[in-house]
C-alpha cells in the first residue's frame, strides 16, 4: 500500500485548557481501513470516548474530518464531516457539509482537527498556510454566525473559510448547529454539535491555505470526470432549476411531505412552498459548494413586509419543518425563519419539529398561552413559529424546554406530551415519512445518529437511483414488504462509504457508482480497491458506529418509531392506509447484518470486519 | 378519466383539471400525447417524448400515489397528477 495522492497523512490535536497545538501523523493502515471522514472520525470518537462521557464535558473531542479527495476535482469532494458524542441524544453525533472549508483545511495541509478539552475564555483556531494559533474570541463571541463570519474576514481577509457557533451554541442549546460560510449558510445541523463547540467555549476554526494537493494520476482523473460530469448534471438539473426543494409537489403527491407534526395527510397548499414558487418570486441566484458541479444551492431575497430576508434560502428540510409541519404555508415566512435559525445556529429540522410539537400540545390543551409566554401558538401561525424560533435560539421562556428537544421536553412536560414527541432515539424525525416509504422504517429505527434521512438514503433507489452492483438495477417499489433487510443494509454501507470519502449523496441521482467511487480512489490516492474491500469498509464504518451506541446502552427496544408512525396511516393522499412493519423488517435486518436478537453486533461479524470491543 | 396538473403545468394551462373519455384502454404515453394535442400550449412542458423514465427529471405521473411508466395502461376512470420531478433533499 502507497499513497500518492489525496491525504496529507496528518491532522491537529489541540488541547483547550492546555492552550497547546500539535501536529500528529495518520498511519496509512487507519487511512486504508475507514478512509477519512465519517470513517476515521468514527474510529477517533471510539477510542476517545465512552458512555460516561459527558456530551458537553472537556473529554467529549471535537472532530473535523474531510475525506481523500478534498481539494481535488473530484465532483463535490469538498466536503467535511463533524463527529463528536451528541449532548442531544447521549450517542453517536456527526454531520455532514458542504461549502468551501473542507477543502480549505486540506489546503492548509491537514486532513482533520481533534479538539479537546475547554477553554478559559472564548477562543477560535486560526489555521493559515500550515501554521495553527489561538485566538481571542471576544470580539465574536454573542454574535450571530452570519457576523461573525463578516467580522472574521475583516480581520483577516475575504479567502479564510470560517466555521463558527451562533448564539445558540454559546448557550449550549441542544439544537445548536455548525455553520459555515457566513450568509451561504452551509449547517452541520443534526445532533446538536453546535453547543458541544460552545461548551469548549470556542466559537469558529478559520483555514486558508494554498498548497496544492497531489493526486496520483492526474490524466487518469481528468478522464474520468470527464466521462461521468455531463451524466451528473443533465440526471440533477431539477435540483439546479428549483433547489433541493424541487420535489416539495412531488412529495406531497406520494404522501411523503411531513404535515401537521405526522398527523395531516394532503395539503392543498403545498405549492405555495414549492422549489418552483421559490424560483418564479424569491430567488436571486443559485449556489454551489466547492468542487460541486450539481448547484443546489438557493440564494434568495424578500425586501419588504415583516419577513425580510437575504441569503441561503430554505432547503427542502426547511420548509417541511417550518413549513408543513406547522401548517406555515407562507414562503416569505419560512425563508426568513430559515435565516433566523442559520444565524443563530440552530438545527432547522429539530427546531421546526420542536415548534410543531408545541403547537399539537397547544392545540390540545397541554400548555397554554401563559405556558408560551403570550404567544398563540396555532397551526399556520406564520408570525407564532418566527417568535418561536428566537425563543429557541436565545433559550428563553418555552424556548428553554424545546432547545432540549422533543424527547427531553415531553418527558418535562408529562403526561400525554410524550404521544406528541416524534423521534428516534432522541433525533427528531427529517422531512420524509416512514410510511410513504418502508424501507426509511427501518433506516430511521436502526440509522446510528438517530432518525436520519441520509444515514440510510434507502428512499433515493425508491424513486430514481440505481446501484446494479448491489442488486439494486432499477428503483424498487417503496411499499414492498420483502426484499427489506440486506437492501437497507447496503444503502447504510454505501452512505457510510459517501460520508467517509465525503462526497454529496445528490452524486447517486447524477449516476455515480461504486466503479467511480474505485475509479477516484485509483487516480487520486494511487490505490487499487476492490468491490468487496470498498464495501467492507462501508460495512465496518457503520458497525463501529453501532459499537459506540451498543456501549451506550442502544439496543433492540431503541431500534423502533414512535406509535403515530407505527400505527396511524395517513387518511389520503398517496401513503393513504400504508404502515410499515418495522417488526418483520427488523429481524431480515438483523440478520443481514450479523447481530444476534436484540441488536448487538455477533463476533464473528466484528472478527470478519477487523473491530474488537 | 380526470387528469390534476400541478404548477408549472397548471400555470401553463390556466386550469388544475381536465377530463378526458377514453374510450379504449390506453397507455399513459398516449394519454400525454392526447393531452397535448388538445393543448399545445402543454407541448413544451409535457412532451411524452421528454419524459426520462430513468430520472424522471422532466415530469412525473402519479395515480393514487404511485409513480407510472410510460407504457402502463389506464382506466377510464383513472385520476392521474401530472407533476414535477420528487428529486431533492
Amino acid at each position: 500500500m502507497s499513497v500518492l495522492g489525496g491525504y496529507c497523512g496528518k491532522i491537529l490535536r489541540v488541547d483547550l485548557e492546555k492552550k497547546e497545538i500539535r501536529e500528529e501523523t495518520l498511519p496509512e493502515e487507519l487511512l486504508r481501513k475507514y478512509l477519512g471522514g465519517s470513517g476515521i472520525g468514527a474510529r477517533l470518537l471510539y477510542d476517545m470516548t465512552d458512555e460516561k462521557t459527558d456530551p458537553l464535558g472537556p473529554g467529549n473531542p471535537l472532530i473535523y474530518m474531510t475525506g481523500p479527495f478534498a481539494g481535488t476535482p473530484v465532483p463535490t469532494s469538498g466536503r467535511h464531516q463533524i463527529i463528536a458524542k451528541s449532548p442531544l441524544t447521549g450517542i453517536y453525533g456527526e454531520g455532514d457539509v458542504g461549502g468551501t472549508w473542507g477543502a480549505g483545511l486540506k489546503r492548509c495541509g491537514f486532513d482533520g482537527i481533534v479538539i479537546e478539552g475547554q477553554s478559559g475564555g472564548p477562543v477560535y483556531i486560526l489555521i493559515e498556510e500550515g501554521k495553527a494559533s489561538l485566538e481571542d474570541a471576544g470580539f465574536i463571541w454573542g454574535k450571530d454566525t452570519y457576523e461573525t463570519d463578516r467580522l472574521i474576514k475583516e480581520r483577516h481577509g475575504e479567502a479564510v473559510s470560517v466555521s463558527c457557533i451562533g448564539p445558540s451554541g454559546e448557550k449550549l442549546v441542544k439544537l445548536s448547529s455548525i455553520m459555515h460560510d457566513g450568509k451561504d449558510a452551509r449547517a452541520v445541523g443534526r445532533t446538536g454539535l453546535g453547543a458541544v463547540m460552545g461548551s469548549k467555549k470556542l466559537k469558529a476554526v478559520v483555514v486558508s491555505g494554498s498548497r496544492t494537493v497531489k493526486v496520483a494520476d492526474e490524466n487518469g482523473l481528468k478522464q474520468s470526470i470527464k466521462d461521468i460530469a455531463p451524466g451528473i448534471v443533465k440526471n440533477t438539473n431539477a435540483i439546479k432549476q428549483h433547489g433541493t426543494a424541487a420535489g416539495v409537489i412531488g412529495t406531497e403527491a406520494i404522501g411523503d411531505f411531513p404535515l401537521k407534526n405526522w398527523s395531516g395527510a394532503t395539503w392543498d397548499k403545498i405549492e405555495n412552498v414549492s422549489g418552483q414558487r421559490m424560483t418564479e418570486t424569491i430567488l436571486t441566484g443559485r449556489y454551489f459548494c466547492e468542487s460541486c458541479i450539481i448547484g443546489c444551492g438557493r440564494e434568495v431575497e424578500v425586501k419588504e413586509g415583516p419577513f425580510v430576508t437575504g441569503g441561503a434560502g430554505p432547503e427542502y428540510e426547511t420548509i417541511g419543518t417550518l413549513g408543513g409541519m406547522c401548517l406555515v404555508d407562507n414562503l416569505e415566512a419560512i425563508a426568513h425563519g430559515s435565516e433566523l435559525c442559520n444565524r443563530y445556529g440552530i438545527d432547522t429540522i429539530s427546531t421546526g419539529s420542536a415548534i410543531a410539537f408545541a403547537m399539537e400540545l397547544y392545540e390540545k390543551g397541554l400548555i397554554g398561552i401563559d405556558d408560551t409566554g403570550g404567544i398563540e401558538l396555532t397551526w399556520g401561525n406564520a408570525e407564532a413559529m418566527v417568535e418561536m424560533i428566537h425563543r429557541i435560539g436565545r433559550k428563553e421562556g418555552i424556548g428553554e424546554l424545546l432547545g432540549n428537544g422533543v424527547r427531553e421536553a415531553a418527558a418535562r412536560i408529562g403526561g400525554r406530551a410524550v404521544e406528541y414527541a416524534i423521534h428516534v432515539k432522541g433525533l427528531e424525525f427529517p422531512a420524509h415519512d416512514p410510511r410513504a416509504y418502508n424501507s426509511l422504517a427501518l433506516g430511521y429505527a436502526t440509522s446510528n445518529r438517530g432518525a436520519c434521512h441520509l444515514q440510510g438514503a434507502s428512499y433515493f433507489f425508491e424513486k430514481t437511483a440505481t446501484m446494479p452492483e448491489l442488486g439494486i438495477p432499477e428503483p424498487k417499489d417503496r411499499h414492498r414488504l420483502d426484499d427489506q433487510g440486506e437492501f437497507q443494509k447496503n444503502t447504510q454501507n454505501i452512505m457510510c462509504l459517501m460520508d467517509s470519502l465525503k462526497l454529496c449523496k445528490f452524486l447517486l441521482y447524477g449516476g455515480v457508482r461504486t466503479t467511480h467511487m474505485r475509479e477516484w480512489l485509483k487516480y487520486v490516492v494511487g490505490w487499487d480497491i476492490g468491490f468487496e474491500e470498498l464495501m467492507e469498509i462501508g460495512d465496518r464504518v457503520f458497525n463501529l458506529k453501532r459499537m459506540y451506541n451498543v456501549k451506550c446502552g442502544i439496543s433492540r427496544k431503541d431500534d423502533t418509531l414512535p406509535p403515530r408512525i407505527l400505527s396511524q396511516p395517513r387518511r389520503e393522499g398517496g401513503a393513504k392506509g400504508n404502515l410499515p412493519h418495522l417488526g418483520r423488517m427488523l429481524n431480515e435486518y438483523y440478520t443481514a447484518r450479523g447481530w444476534d436478537d436484540d441488536g448487538i453486533p455477533k463476533q464473528e461479524t466484528l472478527e470478519k470486519l477487523r473491530l474488537t470491543w | 378519466m380526470v387528469i390534476k396538473l400541478s404548477a408549472p403545468f397548471s400555470e401553463k394551462l390556466g386550469a388544475r383539471e381536465i377530463s378526458m373519455e377514453l374510450k379504449d384502454k390506453a397507455s399513459l404515453r398516449s394519454v400525454l400525447e392526447l393531452l397535448v394535442e388538445r393543448y399545445p400550449v402543454l407541448e413544451e412542458t409535457i412532451n411524452p417524448g421528454r419524459i426520462d423514465e430513468s430520472y424522471g427529471y422532466a415530469l412525473l405521473c402519479v395515480n393514487e400515489g404511485r409513480i407510472m411508466k410510460l407504457d402502463e395502461r389506464v382506466n377510464d376512470g383513472d385520476t392521474i397528477r401530472i407533476i414535477p420531478p420528487i428529486m431533492g433533499g
